[in-house]
């Protein structure tokens, strides 16, 4: 008998079974899902325009000294 | 042709440099002396007194000999192919230690590193590796790499950072930054090769309009290019675009262990390329002075829950810089770079980096960053309100996180089977949660971790594990459902395992 040492799926299953596993998919965690989503929807446009400034920046100076 | 060697005490190092500036070189007198006096007598103000030296003449240097094919046998004067190589030592030494096999394991305890002299007056430091343990002052933890080398004979080994002078006509500062990221990444990881200059010249070819010799110095458009050539995944940023957040994002970078070619500037004359590669050791009083995260974005939520962040990478502290113009391991702050400079230097701002990331990692860190604080603030388990928590974020390798999780002994034993055994990329981001008293004593009680290689920061897609505030957070595997469990999580050592401590 091959014995699998591994602890994951006994350390979730107690979880479970103490009832301390919740799901978060309720309209309250799911509105928070979305608001964070549209904060960093802002994040990925300002980081787009940030690293293709730095881009055209970076042609303009020769490093010599 | 023989190779003299010569042993003394640094304290005597003067007269030893000037015989062999005159003696090898054919340099007169005078300048032999003003010329240990410029560049050679700065390093060695800054090793221990107990220091030994041995220097070996007629040495094959890689790089300058690659320089001189390429350019010195060229020019008119006879500039010798060889160089002069000083070797260091932590105490005293004597040639027959050389010979005798019992004495082998103690000078090898005693190895500090070397400098190569090139024939190239007046920029004459050419490669070198200094061990920090060598300095007089090492209250620092930086990035380095193991070295191997010889001595009189015998092989020795040295961990330290490569560091170079300028000789201005095959490499300028540019040159010499990329030469030393590359030494440095070609030691550590087989993914990389070592660099010449004449490499950086071949790669660059396609995109000069000029000739590239005598060198002129790099773009950082050039220098990023020819990152990217030679197997990095680089990323460049701006002070001008990243504004107050470039400090702390150059700051993570180097806590992540990764050498960065930073840039400066004065807006007129002077540009300069030189590597952040450490910092400071980070002193209590730091910590205690640091100031709250302001963040437009997230700052109405902050107060409405009166919530206070600290980011590590916004305490005070000076960095450890590896500079042409100056010696090994030189320390200056962000805000006064070139500090230590003639006064001409002073107005010098930092302008830009260019960080050499593993192509992989597509997750950089101003996006990591924010999507720690959105997920911890306006995410589905926000931390409760009038909470205060201190932030460090840093990259690190898997292999190297759980490796250290695996011996961490004040890990919460659930938290690490459940890190251990997950399926992880080969590099991570790692957001650790502590308190300003509990970092330190270099603790934690929270952390975070994300997947690097997830360039999507949507509904959390680069979220591994998190685990804060009795709350573990993971993806349950079966309904791909981000679920909360409960989980008691003790105070924890922090990772420290990116950049290498020194002091003694």
């Amino acid at each position: 008998m091959i014995k699998k040492v591994s602890k994951t799926e006994a350390i979730k299953a107690k979880m479970a079974r103490e009832g301390k596993v919740t799901s978060l998919n309720s309209p309250r965690h799911i509105s928070a899902i979305a608001s964070m989503n549209k904060q960093l929807e802002t994040v990925r446009r300002e980081y787009q325009t940030k690293d293709r400034n730095s881009q055209i920046e970076a042609n303009k100076v020769i490093l010599t000294a | 042709m023989n190779i003299n060697i010569y042993i003394t005490s640094i304290k005597k190092g003067k007269n030893l440099i000037k015989f062999l500036l005159m003696d090898e070189f054919n340099i007169n007198e005078v300048n032999s002396k003003n010329l240990f006096k410029q560049y050679v007598k700065p390093s060695f103000d800054n090793f221990k007194d107990e220091t030994y030296i041995l220097a070996e003449t007629e040495y094959v240097d890689k790089v300058y000999r690659d320089s001189y094919y390429h350019y010195y046998s060229s020019k008119l004067p006879n500039y010798k192919r060889n160089c002069i190589r000083l070797s260091f030592f932590e105490g005293k030494i004597s040639d027959t230690d050389f010979r005798d096999k019992n004495k082998y394991k103690k000078l090898q305890q005693k190895y500090r590193g070397f400098i190569v002299l090139r024939p190239t007056d007046p920029f004459i430091i050419g490669r070198s590796i200094i061990s920090p343990l060598l300095l007089k002052n090492n209250n620092f933890t930086v990035c380095v790499s193991k070295f191997h080398t010889t001595v009189y004979g015998l092989k020795f080994t040295v961990k330290g950072f490569p560091h170079s002078s300028q000789d201005t006509e095959t490499i300028s500062c540019a040159e010499t930054s990329l030469w030393a990221i590359m030494e440095y990444f070609s030691n550590k990881y087989s993914d990389y090769q070592p660099l010449l200059p004449s490499k950086i010249t071949n790669t660059l070819r396609q995109m000069s309009s000029e000739r590239q010799i005598p060198s002129k110095g790099l773009s950082i458009s050039e220098m990023s290019y020819a990152l990217k050539e030679f197997g990095f995944g680089a990323r460049i940023y701006s002070k001008r675009e990243y504004g107050k957040e470039f400090e702390s994002l150059l700051s993570c970078y180097v806590e992540s262990g990764i050498p960065i070619i930073v840039t400066v500037d004065d807006e007129e004359n002077i540009a300069h390329a030189l590597l952040a590669i450490g910092h400071i050791k980070v002193e209590n009083s730091k910590i205690d002075a640091m100031w709250p995260h302001t963040n437009s974005s997230i700052e109405h939520i902050l107060q409405s829950k009166n919530i206070k962040i600290y980011d590590f990478d916004t305490i005070n502290k000076d960095f450890i810089f590896i500079d042409d113009n100056q010696p090994s391991y030189q320390r200056a702050s962000l805000n006064e770079p070139t500090i230590h400079y003639s006064a001409e230097w002073h107005k010098c701002k930092i302008t830009h980096f260019i960080v050499p990331l593993y192509t992989k990692i597509y997750l950089e860190a101003y996006e990591a960053k924010n999507y720690i604080l959105e997920f911890l603030t306006t995410g589905p388990e926000p931390l409760i309100d009038n909470s205060t928590v201190l932030l460090r974020t840093f990259l690190a390798s898997s292999r190297s996180f759980k490796h250290e999780i695996s011996k961490n002994e004040t890990m919460q034993d659930d938290l690490k089977s459940l890190i251990i055994e997950s399926a992880m990329p080969k590099f991570i981001w790692i957001t650790e949660i502590s308190t300003k008293e509990l970092m330190k004593n270099k603790m934690a009680n929270g952390l975070i971790i994300l997947d690097a290689t997830q360039k999507i920061i949507y509904s959390n897609k680069p979220l591994i594990i998190a685990a804060y505030q009795e709350k573990l957070i993971l993806f349950d595997e079966k309904s791909g459902i981000l679920q909360s469990n409960v989980l008691t999580l003790p105070r924890f050592q922090i990772f420290e395992h990116n950049l290498n401590n020194f002091e003694i």
